[in-house]
């Protein structure tokens, strides 16, 4: 048994809680607020009304998530998409990988390669910028990391400033922590 | 404003890292209250219990300074074989995750809310863990 068993379609998929959720009618105010912090649909979704109740936590996860993958920033949205769904592919999180190769390709990312890495996997064959920073994603998602500053110097060679470097990283880094909340707190279903 | 990563990296006031770290400071300000949430709010999950689950999270991701930092401030109890079980899935092997797991944490004595700061600690660690794994890179290649 393992999570990737589910595959990796590249379609809006939805998610069961395996832990009991709070019900949106015993919400307290603060926690109606978190909720719509986190996430325009999130009353709607049990990942968050299971995240809502350590409502702090959330919050503070929540600006976090939502500053290193929208925030403005000198790497681009869909560069960072690609590092999340590279991770989330190698992980095993058909949930996580599917919302943001969708994103990825809203972002004007490549759709080509993107529906080449769900069904092949991250070694599929992308341009070299791509294959740097897919590179560097999987190895810095291991544990313990495996990247090296090689990496760093290929990211560079391919034109990546250090700003653009730092936030793939806070992408990569951010993944580990995403994948591992929604692939173990419940499942991916098919709708 | 500064964090806890900024202390585990050694990231020197003024140092080239501190101005890149700097053009982000809402990632800076989130990532250290998120640490605060996690550790220093009300749980279920013992403070002593919560440290000790995080320093073997970072054991398992090689993060000498942030193993001390936890080990400091851990402590025992009766459930934590089944805790630390369960980070170790998380860390090592998420793939291989089950509803059976949580529901042998919820028969341990979780409530589903304790399972939930469960998760968002053992992830929260894994966060950091690549956060200080890509600084000291780029600080290696300067």
């Amino acid at each position: 048994m393992s999570t990737h068993d589910f595959g990796f379609p590249m379609e809006s998929l939805n998610w069961k809680a395996w832990a009991p959720v709070l019900d949106v009618t015993n919400a307290t105010p603060n926690e109606i607020k978190v909720l719509e912090e986190s996430h325009p649909k999130a009353k709607e979704n049990p990942y968050y009304m299971l995240l809502v109740q350590e409502a702090e936590v959330l919050r503070q996860r929540s600006k976090l998530f939502n500053t290193i993958m929208y925030g403005p920033r000198g790497a681009s949205r869909a560069e960072r998409e690609l590092a999340a769904t590279a991770e989330s592919r190698l992980n095993g999180c058909p949930y996580c990988a599917s919302v943001h190769a969708l994103r990825y390709v809203q972002m004007k990312g490549d759709a080509d390669l993107m529906q080449r890495l769900m069904a092949d996997g991250v070694e599929t064959p992308m341009p070299a910028r791509a294959r740097a920073i897919v590179d560097y994603a999987v190895r810095l998602a291991a544990t313990p990391s495996t990247a090296t500053a090689d990496d760093i110097r290929r990211l560079r060679e391919e034109g990546l400033e250090d700003a653009e470097i730092l936030d793939i990283t806070l992408s990569v880094a951010l993944f580990a922590n995403a994948n591992r909340l929604m692939q173990t707190l419940g499942e991916a279903v098919r709708p | 404003m500064r964090d806890v990563i900024d202390e585990w990296a050694t990231i020197a006031p003024g140092s080239r890292l501190d101005g890149l770290r700097a053009l982000r400071p809402d990632v800076r300000a989130a990532t250290q209250a998120y640490e605060d949430a996690i550790f220093n709010g009300e749980s279920g999950l013992t403070s002593g219990e919560r440290h000790a689950v995080a320093m073997h999270v970072a054991e398992m991701n090689g993060e000498a300074v942030m193993v001390a930092h936890h080990r400091a401030r851990s402590g025992q109890s009766a459930r934590l074989p089944a805790l630390i079980a369960h980070a170790e899935m998380l860390t090592m092997r998420p793939d291989q995750a089950t509803p059976e797991a949580i529901q042998a944490l919820l028969a341990a004595g979780l409530s589903s809310r304790d399972v939930v700061m469960l998760s968002q600690l053992i992830a929260h660690v894994n966060y950091q863990t690549r956060l200080l794994a890509g600084l000291r890179l780029l600080e290696q290649t300067a």
